[in-house]
């Protein structure tokens, strides 16, 4: 079995992962086969579906924070670079 | 009369009689039928009524404004959310549920799971969470809806706990002219919405609110963030004249929004706008401001690998120096622990905002200092040389709070080789320290900006944000007061021009007191400058000046309002 390929992220929108930028990331985790989590390293979570928008609120990242992704599956490598891609995007 | 006070959060004054609205929080439950229900077909209960809210939805976003079809569509999303749709089906399958009740208690545990959220924005979205719960309810036969908004009279003042995004899109201005409530930030979706939609609304007033008579008459004051109620017939009548005064001076402040704000004894006060983006700058002339005040840069340095160069930043300064008016006051970068950039990797700080930032991040890494000055200069000479305009230009550090950090910065500014023209270079009055010893500071520098939004929080040590304490950073403090009063007499005292840029600036009744203790130029939020203009027309300076005695004298920030009330 493979690992899980991880990496970090922090959160530049200056009001955190608000809703919309959580909607657009829940977006696009359902766009690939792979399992992809995220942990909010800064606030000790655990780690949350990215698939479901409600998850993502939970991780209550604010500007600052240190996000962990994971993803497992096939196409991970694809799904973590597009995760990054929404959470680097400034606005 | 009666008066709550709380946070302001959409602007004007709206007079009008009390309805209380009660829903936002919980959801109705229909207590279980004897009868055992089967489970598929409540299950199929769930999945049609899913169908229609999300119908209903997509209707809502398609027939709104793109704020309001934004906060829709995530509603939507969450609809189909497959933690929301697998916990329902749990309920209805293994703890032989009904759909309503099922749909009911997923949707409760959530809501309060959200509302127990340290951070206040997230626990906010429980709102949004109990609002798509309603519309879910609505189709499985089991919530009724106590207040139709629809079937309000006119001239409504809603007084609720909170409110649902949903039941502000069903509002028609006409009949609910003011809104007033218990909770909620001025962040919140339903801010927002009140904003766009021209309605005055004051949120965190407190429970009490909520124990209103109905039908009162009550005066929402969406300016000061009050809701009053039993005003006598005079005080009624003077609150609509000050609104019918306010309706009035905003279409005047409007129409003379590009001439310059002249004192009634012929004082000149430049208003300039604080911007944060490139279209903020062009939007900065129509608004009226005499120039930009405040340009902050972080922007042009968030979500980037590296840091832009010079060069890059040039072209930037040199394009927004030919689209201002007469002047421009860049801030340097303003980063640290609560705004992080991701070129500059910082260490995890306990309390960022006593941390590296600032003026403080920008010795350490004075590369950054040095490319942005030059960057400034470089692009001052290059429009002065191609259009012979004299646009005056400034440089602005922030977070000083020694002079050991001015004259470092003077030393890094004084190697690099000079321009053609002096861009002079200024530093922020935003920490106490710094307004105390204004004075030494002030012949070290070409002038002084005072930032009253931190400087508030600082002096007070109270975070704006926090809804707990947000009304106690207040700029009116007159340990604030007497702060800017030193700030503004140091600067008189060397022949420093002071200006003032934060919240208050944008802030129409409390402009005379500023001119009246020593500014001499503002800069405001964009939407403000106009009538923040008026505002200087009807004034003159001596009784600015025996106002702002009278402010230095009181001993509350409440003393001070009352003061600034009856002016």
């Amino acid at each position: 079995m493979t690992a899980p390929l991880t990496t970090t992220v922090t959160v530049i929108h200056p009001q955190g992962i608000h809703l919309r930028v959580g909607k657009n990331l829940a977006f696009v985790a359902n766009r690939f086969d792979a399992t992809t989590t995220a942990r909010n390293l800064t606030l000790s979570s655990p780690p949350i579906n990215l698939k479901s928008i409600l998850e993502i609120m939970k991780l209550q990242a604010r500007t600052g924070h240190v996000i962990l992704l994971s993803a497992k599956g096939s196409d991970a490598e694809q799904a973590i670079a597009a995760l990054r891609d929404v959470l680097e995007c400034p606005s | 009369m009666k008066s709550f006070s709380g946070l302001p959060a959409a602007p004007g004054i709206a007079i009008g009689g009390i309805t209380i609205h009660r829903s936002a929080y919980h959801l109705p439950r229909q207590e279980d039928s004897t009868t055992p229900c089967d489970p598929n077909e409540e299950w199929a209960a769930f999945l049609q009524a899913q169908e229609k809210v999300d119908a209903e939805l997509g209707e809502l976003c398609s027939r709104s404004t793109s704020v309001v079809a934004e906060i829709f569509s995530a509603h939507r999303m969450m609809l189909h959310d497959d933690s929301l749709s697998k916990s329902i089906h749990a309920s209805i399958f293994e703890n032989g549920n009904t759909a309503a009740v099922a749909t009911h208690d997923v949707v409760e545990e959530l809501g309060d799971l959200f509302r127990s959220f340290d951070d206040e924005y997230f626990a906010g979205r429980a709102a949004d969470i109990i609002d798509l719960g309603q519309r879910l309810l609505v189709h499985l036969d089991a919530a009724v809806d106590p207040v139709s908004l629809n079937e309000l009279p006119p001239d409504t003042i809603l007084v609720a706990e909170d409110l649902r995004p949903s039941d502000l899109a069903q509002l028609s201005s006409g009949v609910v002219v003011g809104i007033a409530l218990a909770d909620s930030t001025p962040t919140a979706h339903s801010a927002i919405l009140a904003r766009s939609l021209g309605i005055p609304l004051v949120c965190a007033l407190g429970s009490q609110v909520l124990e209103l008579r109905p039908n009162q008459l009550a005066v929402v004051d969406g300016n000061a963030g009050e809701l009053q109620v039993g005003r006598s017939d005079a005080g009624i009548a003077r609150m609509k004249q000050r609104r019918s005064d306010y309706l009035e001076t905003q279409a005047t402040a409007n129409d003379r929004a590009q001439q310059p704000a002249v004192t009634l004894d012929g004082l000149l006060i430049p208003v300039r706008g604080n911007v944060n983006s490139p279209q903020e700058v062009e939007s900065a002339a129509h608004s009226g401001a005499d120039g930009i005040g405040l340009l902050r840069t972080e922007y042009l340095f968030r979500g980037r690998s590296s840091a832009p160069s010079e060069n890059e930043q040039r072209e930037v300064y040199a394009k927004f120096i030919e689209q201002t008016h007469d002047h421009l006051t860049v801030r340097a970068l303003d980063a640290g622990g609560d705004k992080p950039v991701r070129f500059l990797p910082l260490r995890h700080e306990d309390n960022p905002f006593l941390g590296l930032r600032g003026v403080r991040l920008l010795i350490e890494q004075p590369n950054l200092l040095r490319a942005q000055y030059r960057a400034l200069q470089s692009a001052a000479d290059e429009m002065r040389a191609a259009t012979g305009r004299q646009v005056e230009v400034r440089f602005m550090l922030p977070m000083i709070s020694s002079a050991e950090e001015v004259r470092e910065v003077l030393r890094i500014l004084g190697e690099l080789p000079r321009g053609q023209n002096h861009i002079p270079i200024g530093i922020m009055i935003e920490v106490p320290s710094a307004a105390l010893i204004a004075d030494n500071l002030a012949p070290m520098v070409d002038f002084l900006s005072i930032g009253t939004n931190d400087l508030a929080q600082y002096v007070l040590a109270t975070d704006r944000t926090n809804s707990t304490v947000a009304r106690m950073a207040d700029p009116l403090h007159p340990a604030v007061l007497r702060l800017i009063k030193m700030a503004c007499d140091a600067g008189k005292a060397h022949g420093r021009p002071v200006s003032l840029c934060g919240e208050i600036a944008g802030d129409v009744a409390v402009i005379p007191l500023l001119v009246g203790l020593g500014v001499r130029e503002l800069s405001a939020p964009l939407p403000a400058v106009p009538l923040v203009k008026q505002a200087i027309r009807t004034v003159s300076m001596d009784k600015c000046e025996s106002l702002a005695c009278a402010a230095l004298a009181c001993s509350t920030g409440q003393e001070v309002r009352a003061l600034i009330e009856e002016q």
